[in-house]
Parts: C-alpha cells; sequence; structure tokens
C-alpha cells in the first residue's frame, strides 16, 4: 500500500455545503493517497454521507473544490468522475439479473461486447457470485447482494470507490466476514477506497486511516492506532472506545510533565505533555481502561482508591466499573486468564495507571 | 378448536362478497347481452327472439361498416392513447418528483375535472369549437383568421376530446409507478456513468413500464368504445363502433346486433388486456421484493 501524500489521488478543498440553510458541511479539507482505505467516521448527522456524495458528484457544494490527481472535478457530474459508488441500499437495478447489473456501467463506456464480457466474468469471480450470474436481485441475501453492488461499482475499475455505510444492512457475523473479505478485495484490486460509516469498530478494523467527523468538520484525521491513542479531544476520545475522563487544572509543569488537580478533590495526577497545556488551563486527563489496573502499579503511577460497583463479564476480559469518591466512574478493563484475581462488586479496591497513559485533552 | 371452522366460515364470506358483486353486476348482465347476440330481431317487446343464431355475428363481420367502424375506432383509440401518453408521462413524472407537499395538490388538480359531469365537459368544448365558439371568434376579432375555423366534426375533435377526458387515466397509473421509483437507483445509474437520457430509458424506462400499460390500457379500452364524444364531437367521417352500436340499438332498435358488436367488442379487449398482464405480473412481483 502505497501512500504517497505528496501528490494525493483526492483532494477535498475547503468544501462547505449546507440544506436549507441548515450547515451540513463547513469548511472541509482532506486529502487521501492512492491505494488508500481511508473510513470517514461520525453519528449521523456529521456530514460524512454529505462529504462522499459531493466526492461522487450527486451533490454540489456550496464552495470548495474537489480533485481527484490535481485535476479539478468540482463542476463534473457523477457521470464524468472516475469515481463509483456502493450505495447503502445497494440500489441495484432490479429489473436486471446480476451480470446485467455488474455490466451496465461497461455499457455506459460502449466497450467491445467481449470486453464486458471478460470484465463481467472477472468481478463475479471476485466476489466469488459466479453462480448467481442469471439471478435477479430479489433473488438474493443481503450479503449476496452487498457482494453484487460492490462488483458493479468495480467493474469500472475507478479511481477511487465510495461506500457508503456498506454494512449497515447485514447482520453481525456476515458483516465481520464482509470486513476480512472488503480489505482483501481492496488489496487485489489496488484501487483507494474511502467508506463511510458510524461504526468506530467497523473504522478501526478496516482502515488505514480515518477522518472523525462531528457536526460538518473533521476533527481528526490519523491512522486508527493514532486516533485511539491520541485522540484530540474529548469527542473523538468519548466517540471512539471507551475512556475515562478527570477534569481538572494544570498546576505544574515540569520537564516533560504535568500535574494536574482533579476537579473532584482527589490526589494530584501526572501525565506526560503530550498536548500543549500551560499552567492553570482547564483539562482533561483520558485514559484507556486497558491501560488501567486494579492494584498498584508501579512508582510514580496515579492511584485512586474506589469502590467496585459492578463487574461487567465480555469474555476474554471483564470491565470493572469502580466509583472513586464524589469522583467519576471508571472503568478498568482487566484480561482473563493471567492468574490475576477478579475484584467483585462492593469490594474497595485501588485502581493506577502510569503517567503515560494519560491524554491531556484541551476544551 | 372451534375457531378452524369460524376461520374457513369467515373465509368463505370474505371471498364470497366479491364473487356474488361481480356475478351479480357483470356475469350476469354480460350472459344477457350474450344471450340477446344470439338472438333474432323482431318487432316486439321486447325486441327479440332466443334463437340460438349466429346471424348477427355473420353481418359484423361481413358488413364492412362495421369493421370499418371498429378499425377507425382502434386507429382513434391508439393516436389518442399515444398522445396521452407523451403529455401524460412528463406530468406524471413532475407531479412525482415534486415536493412531497406540493404533491397533493396537483394530483388534485389532474382528478378535479371528474368533479363536473362527463357530458357538460364535452359540452362545454363544443362551446368552444364550434364556428361561432370562443375560438374562432377570438382568432377572428384578433385579425388572424377571416373565416371560422372548422374545428368541430371531424376527426380532430374527436381526438381532442377523448385525449382531453381521458388524460387523467394516463396521469394516475404512471404517476403511482415513477413516485415508487427508487431515486437511488437513478443515482446509482448516473454513478456508473449513464447520462441523463440513456439513465431514461435504461431505468427509468423499463421501472415504469407496469404504470405504462395501466395507463394506456384505461385510456384505450373506454376510447375504442367511446361514443358520446365522437356522437358530439365527431362528424360524418369519424364512424366509431361505439357510436354504431349506440345507432343499432336506439336508432335501428336491432337490440341482437348492438349486443354482438358488444360482445365482440368485449372479447376484442379483454382477451389482448388478460395476456398482457399476466405477462407483467413477475416484474411487479420482482419490484417489490427489492429494498
Amino acid at each position: 500500500m502505497s501512500t504517497d501524500h505528496r501528490r494525493p489521488l483526492l483532494s477535498v478543498e475547503s468544501i462547505s455545503k449546507s440544506f436549507a440553510g441548515i450547515p451540513a458541511l463547513a469548511d472541509v479539507n482532506l486529502q487521501i493517497g492512492r491505494g488508500e482505505l481511508f473510513a470517514l467516521l461520525g453519528a449521523s448527522g456529521s456530514g460524512k454521507t454529505t462529504l462522499l456524495r459531493i466526492i461522487a458528484g450527486l451533490e454540489r457544494p456550496d464552495s470548495g473544490r474537489i480533485r481527484i490527481e490535481g485535476r479539478d472535478v468540482t463542476g463534473l457530474p457523477a457521470y464524468e468522475r472516475p469515481v463509483n459508488t456502493v450505495f447503502q441500499s445497494y440500489a441495484l437495478f432490479p429489473h436486471m439479473t446480476v451480470r446485467g447489473n455488474i455490466a451496465f456501467g461497461l455499457k455506459q463506456d460502449r466497450l467491445p461486447r467481449e470486453t464486458i464480457e471478460a470484465r463481467v466474468r472477472e468481478m463475479l469471480e471476485l466476489v466469488q457470485m459466479s453462480e448467481y450470474a442469471a439471478r435477479r436481485p430479489h433473488q438474493l441475501s443481503g450479503g449476496q447482494r452487498q457482494r453484487v453492488a460492490l462488483a458493479r461499482s468495480l467493474a469500472k475499475l475507478p479511481k477511487l470507490l465510495l461506500l457508503d455505510e456498506p454494512m449497515a444492512a447485514l447482520d453481525r457475523k456476515l458483516r465481520e466476514q464482509m470486513r476480512v473479505e472488503l480489505v482483501t478485495i481492496q488489496k487485489r484490486v489496488g484501487i483507494t477506497f474511502i467508506l463511510v460509516t458510524h461504526d468506530q469498530e467497523e473504522a478501526l478494523s478496516l482502515a488505514s486511516r480515518l477522518a472523525v467527523m462531528e457536526r460538518g468538520r473533521i476533527v481528526q484525521v490519523g491512522t486508527p492506532r493514532e486516533i485511539y491513542d491520541r485522540p484530540a479531544s474529548r469527542f473523538v476520545a468519548s466517540f471512539i472506545g471507551q475512556i475515562n475522563l478527570f477534569e481538572g487544572r494544570v498546576i505544574e509543569r515540569a520537564g516533560g510533565m504535568l500535574t494536574i488537580r482533579p476537579d473532584d478533590g482527589g490526589p494530584d495526577i501526572r501525565a506526560t505533555d503530550g498536548a500543549a497545556a500551560d499552567v492553570g488551563d482547564a483539562v482533561a486527563v483520558a485514559v484507556r481502561p486497558e491501560k488501567m489496573r486494579v492494584g498498584r502499579a508501579g512508582p510514580g503511577a496515579n492511584v485512586r482508591r474506589g469502590l467496585v460497583r459492578h463487574v461487567e463479564f465480555l469474555g476474554e476480559s471483564s470491565v470493572v466499573h469502580v466509583e472513586i469518591g464524589a469522583g467519576p466512574r471508571v472503568r478498568v478493563s482487566v484480561p482473563h486468564g493471567n492468574g490475576a484475581a477478579m475484584p467483585s462488586t462492593g469490594d474497595i479496591v485501588e485502581v493506577s495507571w502510569p503517567a503515560e497513559a494519560g491524554v491531556i485533552l484541551r476544551n | 378448536m372451534t375457531g378452524g371452522r369460524e376461520h374457513s366460515l369467515m373465509r368463505a364470506a370474505v371471498l364470497g362478497v366479491p364473487w356474488l358483486w361481480l356475478s351479480a353486476f357483470i356475469l350476469l348482465p354480460f350472459s344477457i347481452v350474450v344471450a340477446i347476440s344470439l338472438s333474432v330481431a323482431t318487432d316486439a317487446q321486447p325486441p327479440y327472439v332466443f334463437g340460438p343464431v349466429l346471424d348477427n355475428y355473420r353481418l359484423i363481420v361481413e358488413d364492412t361498416l362495421y369493421l370499418a367502424a371498429l378499425g377507425n375506432a382502434i386507429r382513434i383509440a391508439a393516436t389518442s392513447s399515444v398522445v396521452c401518453l407523451f403529455i401524460g408521462y412528463p406530468m406524471a413524472y413532475a407531479i412525482a418528483r415534486a415536493q412531497p407537499r406540493w404533491r397533493g395538490p396537483l394530483l388534485a388538480l389532474v382528478i378535479l375535472p371528474f368533479w363536473t359531469s362527463f357530458l357538460i365537459r364535452i359540452y362545454a368544448w363544443m362551446t368552444l369549437l364550434r364556428p361561432t365558439g370562443l375560438i374562432n371568434q377570438v382568432l377572428i376579432d384578433l385579425g388572424i383568421i377571416d373565416a371560422p375555423l372548422q374545428l368541430m366534426n371531424n376527426a380532430f375533435a374527436v381526438h381532442l376530446g377523448i385525449i382531453y377526458a381521458y388524460l387523467p387515466f394516463m396521469i394516475l397509473p404512471l404517476y403511482a409507478s415513477i413516485e415508487r421509483l427508487d431515486p437511488s437507483l437513478l443515482e446509482a445509474a448516473a454513478d456508473l456513468g449513464s447520462r441523463p437520457w440513456r439513465r431514461f430509458l435504461s431505468v427509468t424506462l423499463p421501472l415504469t413500464l407496469p404504470g405504462i400499460v395501466a395507463g394506456t390500457l384505461l385510456v384505450f379500452v373506454p376510447a375504442v368504445g367511446e361514443f358520446v364524444i365522437p356522437e358530439l364531437l365527431g362528424g360524418p367521417d369519424t364512424p366509431m363502433i361505439g357510436r354504431l352500436l349506440w345507432t343499432e340499438f336506439f336508432n335501428n332498435r336491432d337490440w341482437p346486433v348492438a349486443a354482438s358488436i358488444a360482445v365482440a367488442l368485449t372479447a376484442l379487449l379483454v382477451v389482448p388486456v388478460a395476456i398482457l398482464q399476466h405477462m407483467l405480473a413477475p416484474r411487479e412481483e420482482a419490484r417489490e421484493v427489492n429494498p
């Protein structure tokens, strides 16, 4: 996977769009490189689908530019863009067979019949639907329809494939299977994919990079790891995975280490200085549940004492909900199988985490 | 369970009502018409004696008058249906794609003429079209023409009347099928490189075909048998089979011939309609299952 950031495949420049005076996208900028599997992650109404539709040419932006390989395509209608889309509802043509659906885009280009037939066959094999070529969409299951929709939009070998919530209509088990398949297919065809999803698990597991959107803006762009480990805002931190937040104020900054006095009156928290925060700033210390432990950590770790309210069994691990004084209820993920004793409801325990585990979030 | 018997009784009752209705108001009257068509006309009350004879059918096949009138009626009805389709499709499309709050009022406007009697509306056209009518008066007053145009009692007026009267029957089924068309299918077609006109031919048209067929039949079938419009707006050059039937029945008091025309016309129209419906049935089913 070659990600060339110097000359991006897709470049979204200052795109704004509003519907009936209500802003859907506000000055969005984004660059996506060749071969990426990029996810646009956000809650419904965050503008992610609008952005996708603007890239596809199905919606016109109020202002801003869309460039593909440096060429301005903002004014081009959908049928002239080297972009294809897998629609959320799949939008398969009900009056055509699977073969007819896949051939549709190729026929628009008036390619020779043999070329079309060969490409259709290739696409059917790619999505393992060769046996179903003569079926109509209503004779297929949800998962099969999705494969056909994918084959139909890949058949034209677009520069960019857009997928709008491709897994939303599938059940959980099928969704996990299709995720793996989607990544495999993307690697095989080498086409850049942009996937819109509200499912953070899907975005984290599929994407090479992702953008988190909130109320028409991109709030953070990065690899899944970067976004998970170093969320840029409270919104990102709480939208992606579980996180514990300790609100407080910076009282000391020395040697790359911040000391934060929590608002709940507990002992001071030490955190390595990630974000630029000055003494006196109101911040939150965000700590992932799996970076905390029950019991005392090594020297220099932050320690809080609390009451176990609830233990949530999740299979490979359990989440222990600990109420800390008047402060927040924190979640601590405790893996099973390492011999450690699992606390039970009503226990008084100590919860600790090293200074490096805390991420400083400014307002 | 006692419910089983009650259930099947209920079923029989529910299915029985429409059957009873159809028997009493379609099957029975039509059987009477068939019986009359096999009778011999006499100067009596009622003016026929049951045969059974096929003489009336032989007459309407052998006398070219009837076949010519039928051919003319089919031609006029077919032309009018096509014109209705070309006017109705863009109208239905525009209504179906209008803002949802506008669709109701626009459809109401299409149906509005039905609030006035059909006959009165045709008379209204007469006052517009006749030599001393509004259209000719305005054209003469404006100096565009010197003498009134012959707008009435010809094929033009018959076509105009039929198109005017039956247009709503074209628009309503077209609207229903266009409105059901999933707009994301057109977006998908555009996304796959299809230009607007090809998109219409390859997606919109085939998927709204049931509406086109329904609308065309709803205009064509009654138009073939139409007699009020050719009677009031038509002339000697526009014999139509419905008008001939009316003449046979009321003027010539030849009930058997009139009845045989009615039976032949029904058979001629019902058979192709049944075949078309049978052909389109699987398509309808496919549309409904698709998400």
